[in-house]
């Protein structure tokens, strides 16, 4: 069992990180309820994985990481969440998609295959290749190779 | 246009996007997106899903079946045979299905995305594996059942029932496997590409 004191280091971490997972899962999702479920199962994996986290990349690596993992491989769930009172009762999503630009940019990301989805948003957080390479499994070089196909086909999309 | 023009409106564009993504951080800064009782909720949750599955399998349902079969076996007189058979094809079903689901879904979250969804790819295959050995298997095992009941009681109900069990069981069977490679789907349909390209 958890002690009081992960709880706490814990509970900072997802203070510290929440906009960078939200967004995550904001880019995901059709939908605010899908972004809550997404939001919520990324913490539970983000907690599960705390203790073990070695600190070998940066808390907002490891975010982005987890966050990104679980985005791709989550189960849809159809309808209405009901573990959705367990978050606010008006979603952030409603919020952010109140913001053109927001809407413009969620828009345009989702055109987007799943992977080449995560390593733009990496690449928006301006996070280097390497690092970027290391969430996702490919080298420095493939990544900036991805990078200039993915620009030429949001350019296509648009 | 000529290619630096294009080049620059390229950089441009990312750098909107760019720009766009700052304020979306910044409206998401501002909104209070955790509060005390969701992170009660993350912190109490359990095991997944996937490990109590395996376990509900491997503690309570392969036992059940073995010593339900072989209290059939000396009340109703079946064989040795079907009873040896019936074991066996349940041992491996929890076997494969616990090997298929070896990785936890918090393992899943810690590896590279690339990796991960190899992954899934891989264990998109072993269920298309699993169904397409194991419901032959189960129809000729059935088959196998309701001959044997049939033969020990004169009554042609265990037939009926068999092959009316039987199809709404495969059905629903395959109903949930098509489900969850479905859901997999989004995640490994460019892996392809993928590998063509890297």
């Amino acid at each position: 069992m958890a002690n009081r004191q992960t709880e706490q280091a814990f509970e900072q971490f997802v203070a510290q990180q929440k906009s960078t997972i939200y967004s995550v899962c904001y880019m995901f999702a059709a939908s605010g309820d899908e972004a809550d479920d997404l939001f919520q199962e990324v913490l539970i994996n983000l907690w599960k994985g705390f203790e073990k986290f070695r600190h070998d990349s940066s808390p907002t690596t490891w975010a982005y990481r987890v966050s990104l993992n679980t985005c791709i491989s989550s189960k849809r769930k159809k309808g209405i969440s009901i573990d959705r009172k367990a978050t606010l009762e008006t979603s952030a999503y409603e919020e952010i998609e109140q913001n053109p630009q927001n809407r413009l940019l969620h828009k345009r990301i989702r055109l987007l295959e799943p992977f080449d989805r995560a390593i733009v948003l990496l690449w928006l957080e301006d996070m280097p290749y390497d690092e970027i390479g290391a969430v996702v499994g490919l080298s420095a070089k493939a990544v900036g190779v991805r990078l200039v196909r993915i620009r030429e086909k949001l350019k296509k999309l648009q | 246009m000529t290619m630096a023009q294009t080049e620059n409106q390229n950089i441009d564009e990312l750098e909107a996007m760019r720009r766009q993504m700052g304020e979306l951080r910044a409206t998401l800064d501002r909104q209070e997106i955790v509060n005390e009782r969701l992170m009660r909720k993350v912190m109490a949750g359990k095991g997944g899903y996937i490990r109590r599955m395996r376990n509900v399998q491997l503690f309570i349902v392969l036992p059940f079946i073995v010593l339900m079969f072989l209290v059939q076996k000396y009340q109703l007189g079946t064989s040795w045979a079907l009873y040896v058979a019936t074991v066996l094809m349940s041992a491996v079903s929890v076997a494969f299905e616990t090997y298929i689901n070896r990785m936890s879904e918090s393992d899943y979250s810690e590896m590279p995305l690339l990796e991960l969804i190899k992954a899934l790819q891989r264990r998109r295959k072993q269920r298309r594996l699993q169904v397409s050995i194991g419901l032959p298997i189960v129809a000729l095992w059935l088959v196998w059942y309701s001959i044997e009941l049939t033969g020990i009681t004169g009554d042609y109900f265990f037939v009926v029932s068999a092959v009316i069990g039987g199809i709404v069981g495969g059905w629903i069977g395959i109903s949930i496997m098509r489900r969850m490679q479905r859901i997999d789907a989004d995640a490994i349909d460019d892996i392809q590409e993928l590998n063509e390209k890297n």
